[in-house]
């Protein structure tokens, strides 16, 4: 596959062709991946598996994304995004047929966890934002990526009725073939999204790259602030719902928060990218974790009423995965395109370790104080470090090394 | 002149209906998504939305 050339001398109808199929290839990867939880009760009712088997496979599959994601981006920046997604989306298609027949927890384990992680890494942000920025002229990435992510996040939010309806009318099984076959969809769809950075003789080699967003100090900054993003992310949609029944609201009111952050995390994704092209994205940064700070102290210091839920959720929502398109935007404006893939990968995969970590110390301090009152504190005082550590990043170009 | 500017309106005048179909097809559909989160079978399993948007 040709080298992707220079973004200016793209075609704009290619331009947005490439926005378009990009955000479609998330929108299936986040949508599929956000039904997993959907399969839990059915799935554990034929096979007899509880929540801890899920759980670990849920655990597997995040951390696989984010150790994969580094290898998925290098791949797409040696050989190609094309190539990178085609394969990815079948090892994720691979995946689902995987579970459907998987008849014990080993199975679960390579296929859910192993094999969707490995094509997640493939179809999702480090892979797919790159090739976005790639195509577009440096003055309209910012609003590229925030569309492109605003697929994803929409996925999110779409795919999770669809696929509970897909287990009501065709079972887990036949829902699972849906889903492995929504995936296959990104196939076509991978040839518009072609390409590698164009390779220039006597350039910077991939170690060189890495050595020197490992030496500067933004990169290490944009690393933990991002490990804040998928500590809030992860912690919160995971035990908000323990959190709400715990205060006397009902389920119904949980679901229509969770519905509530989904649909504001489409919309915030779409702005903070098209503000990331208009301000400094350092600065809407560190606005959207203080915001997470300050949506939380909302939460833990009013009393719960169904009217603090839904106000925090759509406050939340809308700085939700909005940090995506601006940390990959600022990754790619200071480290340079030619080996963005990879250089996001790594970052996700500080948003990874956050997730987990989120997670784990959500129920760990849940166990050990009773409540979840610790966490939250926890989780407002990493919203204000990342805003902190958000301000001294150099938003300027690096000269490669 | 006059036919070029009849064009440009007229081309203006799509793109604008272009766009409203597109918002109101957004908005459809993100409406309908929605109305299936206060379905049951999703309010009932909390476990089952565990995978949105983060873990």
């Amino acid at each position: 596959m040709p080298s992707q050339p220079l973004s200016s001398s793209i075609p704009s109808s290619r331009s947005g062709n490439i926005v378009v199929c990009a955000s479609l290839v998330l929108l299936f990867a986040m949508g599929v991946r956000a039904t997993f939880g959907l399969f839990m009760q059915p799935m554990g009712l034929v096979h007899g598996w509880g929540r801890d088997v899920f759980s670990l496979a849920f655990a597997i599959q995040n951390l696989v994304w984010g150790v994969s994601a580094i290898l998925m981006g290098s791949v797409a920046d040696k050989w190609g995004s094309g190539r990178t997604i085609v394969a990815s989306a079948l090892l994720c298609a691979m995946g689902l047929i995987g579970t459907r027949y998987a008849g014990s927890e080993a199975m679960l384990y390579l296929c859910a966890g192993v094999l969707v992680g490995l094509g997640q890494a493939g179809t999702t942000f480090a892979v797919l934002l790159p090739v976005v920025a790639r195509a577009v002229p440096p003055e309209g990435r910012s609003t590229a990526m925030g569309i492109a992510s605003a697929g994803g996040s929409m996925g999110q939010f779409v795919v999770v009725p669809a696929g509970q309806l897909l287990i009501d009318h065709v079972d887990w099984t036949g829902a699972l073939w849906v889903l492995s076959a929504l995936m296959l969809l990104a196939l076509p769809l991978a040839t518009r999204l072609t390409g590698k950075p164009a390779h220039v003789a006597g350039a910077q080699s991939l170690g060189a790259a890495v050595r020197q967003a490992m030496g500067h100090g933004s990169y290490h900054f944009l690393f933990w602030s991002y490990a804040v993003c998928g500590f809030h992310t992860a912690f919160i949609t995971l035990h908000l719902p323990a959190f709400v029944v715990d205060g006397g609201l009902k389920a119904s009111d949980g679901a229509l928060a969770i519905a509530l952050i989904g649909l504001f995390n489409v919309f915030g994704s779409y702005w903070a990218g098209r503000m990331g092209g208009r301000h400094s994205k350092k600065h809407l940064l560190a606005l959207l974790y203080a915001t997470r700070s300050a949506a939380i102290m909302l939460l833990i210091l009013l009393p719960l009423t169904p009217a603090v839920l839904y106000a925090f959720s759509a406050l939340i929502g809308l700085v939700w995965l909005g940090t995506v398109p601006l940390t990959t935007a600022l990754v790619g404006h200071i480290y340079g395109m030619r080996y963005a893939s990879t250089l996001t990968g790594i970052v996700f995969f500080g948003h990874q370790i956050g997730s987990f970590v989120g997670v784990w110390l959500g129920g760990k301090l849940y166990v050990a104080t009773g409540s979840y009152d610790v966490v939250w504190w926890i989780s407002v005082a990493l919203g204000l470090v990342a805003a902190v550590l958000c301000m001294p990043v150099r938003e300027r170009a690096l000269v490669p090394a | 002149m006059a036919d070029s500017s009849q064009q440009e309106q007229a081309r203006r005048c799509g793109r604008a209906w272009r766009t409203v179909l597109v918002y109101a097809l957004l908005g459809a559909v993100l409406a309908v998504a929605f109305v299936g989160y206060l379905r049951p079978q999703l309010v009932v399993g909390w476990e089952g939305l565990m995978a949105l948007c983060g873990f």
